[in-house]
């Protein structure tokens, strides 16, 4: 194998970790907030996909409103959901379970509408950018440069929200102790719902940048919901800054396994990792024991 | 200014206060003394609007509270500093005791109430950038009534603010309770002590199985006899 051969998996990998993060990140996200797991999470995806097709590829609406429309839709689509099923049920007993059954039907219910609307066929949706990056002999198309630069800005603007802002303060603070920020004033049923948005849109960001690469069809967010597991396992359920490192751990730890043995081997070596993980470090890289 | 009256609070069928009356006046310090699993928590707790009455009604200042969420309190001039202080563990202390100030009827006022708790509690500017959750008990227990007291709270409630912390410490509460209620704060906070309930406050209740069994003034609660026999043994 040649250097060039390593480097270009190796940056792929880093390309590929970056969508990993992003759908890891509104995961955590959701979890870290509401302490649900949003099984959902890659039908908003999908839909994100969908929408982009629709604007993109079907309607020849330029690819900037186009990913911007997309992703509010799927974060007002997200809020709606989020108010009608988890909103009434975690003022429930058992709603550990029940969230876990709701949002398994609510991704059931997509899939299933994707398939009425849009049908079962691969659509594929063209480049937002031709052409290649060409650096010596390393060559990188812009497409796959754009996903990247786009990911880390999203993933930059979500930190500096959480770190800087009023609403990123009453997030991490419904994070850590729900009853304590409601005494304070902030309303946590808003702020779940605002939150289940913003971790479905992050979804929707990453299918929008990957709908070009691969192609858009309505069970595309199984894989990448999978994988989202995987990363938040990795970082540690509910962490965001655990997210991010994981998701990028995995892309590179894929890549790199796999130009040491074939393509078949991708999902093992993330199970492996995650079955690893779970044995050595259940609570992640940036989780903490439970008390 | 606060009035408790005929309070029930159920959880799930269990019933944990039965017809309880309380009242706390204008800057004044109430007591509410008694056994582990009495249901003080949750007089507090239905108050703030974290539980849910089954019955009886709250008011402040003759408007009833009872109902309302938890995060209007703040609004209204409660706050509350829960039991084992409940500090955001992640979040830094300076991040911590701003987060009193969330409520957008208070917010513009975080400045000037900044300064105010950290003249009443130095070490908040000492340890501003620490996280809260790396803090022994003691310290923690300071950024939690500095965070209560951000709102700019006529009514500041406190559930068990003694609770395992050293003599010197709990001294040293004591003397921020006198210092808040100074200022014309009114105080209501559950102790399981008797002396620490009722020398530090002017009037007190004893609760024993989610019933008032008895109120006075501290003095008088202190002296009573019953108190005197079951709770101190003498």
């Amino acid at each position: 194998m040649t250097l060039t051969l390593f480097l270009e998996q190796l940056v792929n990998g880093i390309i590929l970790g970056s969508m990993y993060a992003i759908m890891g990140a509104g995961l955590a996200l959701i979890y870290g907030t509401m302490r649900i797991l949003n099984f959902a999470h890659g039908e908003f995806y999908m839909l994100g996909g969908f929408f982009v097709f629709f604007l993109f590829a079907q309607h020849h609406i330029h690819p900037v409103p186009a990913v911007i429309i997309a992703v509010a839709a799927v974060a007002l689509i997200a809020a709606l959901v989020q108010r009608l099923t988890i909103n009434v049920l975690l003022k429930r007993e058992g709603w550990a379970f029940s969230t876990i059954a709701a949002t398994l039907g609510v991704s059931i219910f997509l899939q299933n509408l994707a398939l009425a609307l849009w049908g079962e066929r691969f659509q594929s949706v063209p480049y937002f950018v031709e052409g290649l990056l060409q650096v010596g002999e390393f060559r990188l198309p812009w497409q796959r440069v754009l996903i990247f630069g786009v990911a880390v800005g999203v993933m930059a603007t979500m930190a500096v929200v959480l770190r800087w802002t009023r609403f990123g303060w009453a997030v991490r603070a419904t994070a850590q102790d729900a009853e304590a920020a409601a005494v304070v004033g902030v309303p946590a049923a808003r702020i779940h719902t605002i939150t289940f948005a913003l971790g479905a849109a992050l979804a929707a960001v990453a299918a929008a940048l990957l709908a070009p690469v691969f192609a858009v069809n309505p069970w595309m967010g199984l894989p990448l919901i999978i994988k989202a597991f995987v990363v938040v396992v990795l970082g540690g359920l509910g962490s965001f800054p655990g997210a991010i490192v994981g998701g990028f751990l995995l892309g590179i730890v894929e890549a790199i396994g796999i130009t040491l043995t074939s393509s078949e081997w991708r999902d093992v070596i993330a199970f492996g990792m995650m079955i690893l993980f779970l044995w050595v470090r259940p609570w992640g890289l940036f989780g903490v024991k439970e008390r | 200014m606060l009035e408790v009256k005929d309070l029930d609070v159920k959880y799930g069928d269990v019933q944990v206060l039965w017809d309880v009356s309380l009242t706390v006046g204008r800057g004044e310090v109430v007591a509410v003394m008694g056994p582990n699993g009495s249901g003080k928590s949750t007089i507090l707790k239905a108050i703030i609007g974290l539980v849910r009455p089954s019955g009886g009604t709250i008011t402040l200042d003759g408007k009833t509270i009872s109902g309302l969420p938890a995060h209007q309190m703040a609004g209204l001039g409660v706050s509350l500093v829960l039991e084992r202080r409940r500090l955001f563990p992640q979040m830094t202390v300076l991040e911590n005791v701003r987060m009193g100030a969330f409520h957008p009827a208070v917010r513009a006022r975080e400045k000037e109430r900044l300064e105010w708790v950290e003249y009443l509690f130095p070490i908040i500017r000492e340890r501003r950038g620490q996280l809260a959750g790396r803090m022994s008990g003691g310290e923690q227990q300071m950024v939690a009534i500095a965070r209560g007291l951000m709102s700019g709270p006529r009514l500041l409630m406190m559930d068990e603010p003694f609770l395992g912390l050293a003599p010197r410490i709990v001294d040293q509460i004591v003397d921020i309770i006198r210092k808040i209620n100074a200022e014309g704060i009114a105080v209501l906070f559950n102790e399981q002590n008797v002396h620490l309930s009722f020398s530090n406050s002017h009037r007190g209740y004893l609760l024993e199985s989610g019933r008032i069994v008895l109120e006075g003034s501290g003095l008088a609660m202190l002296e009573h006899e019953m108190v005197k026999r079951v709770y101190l043994g003498t």
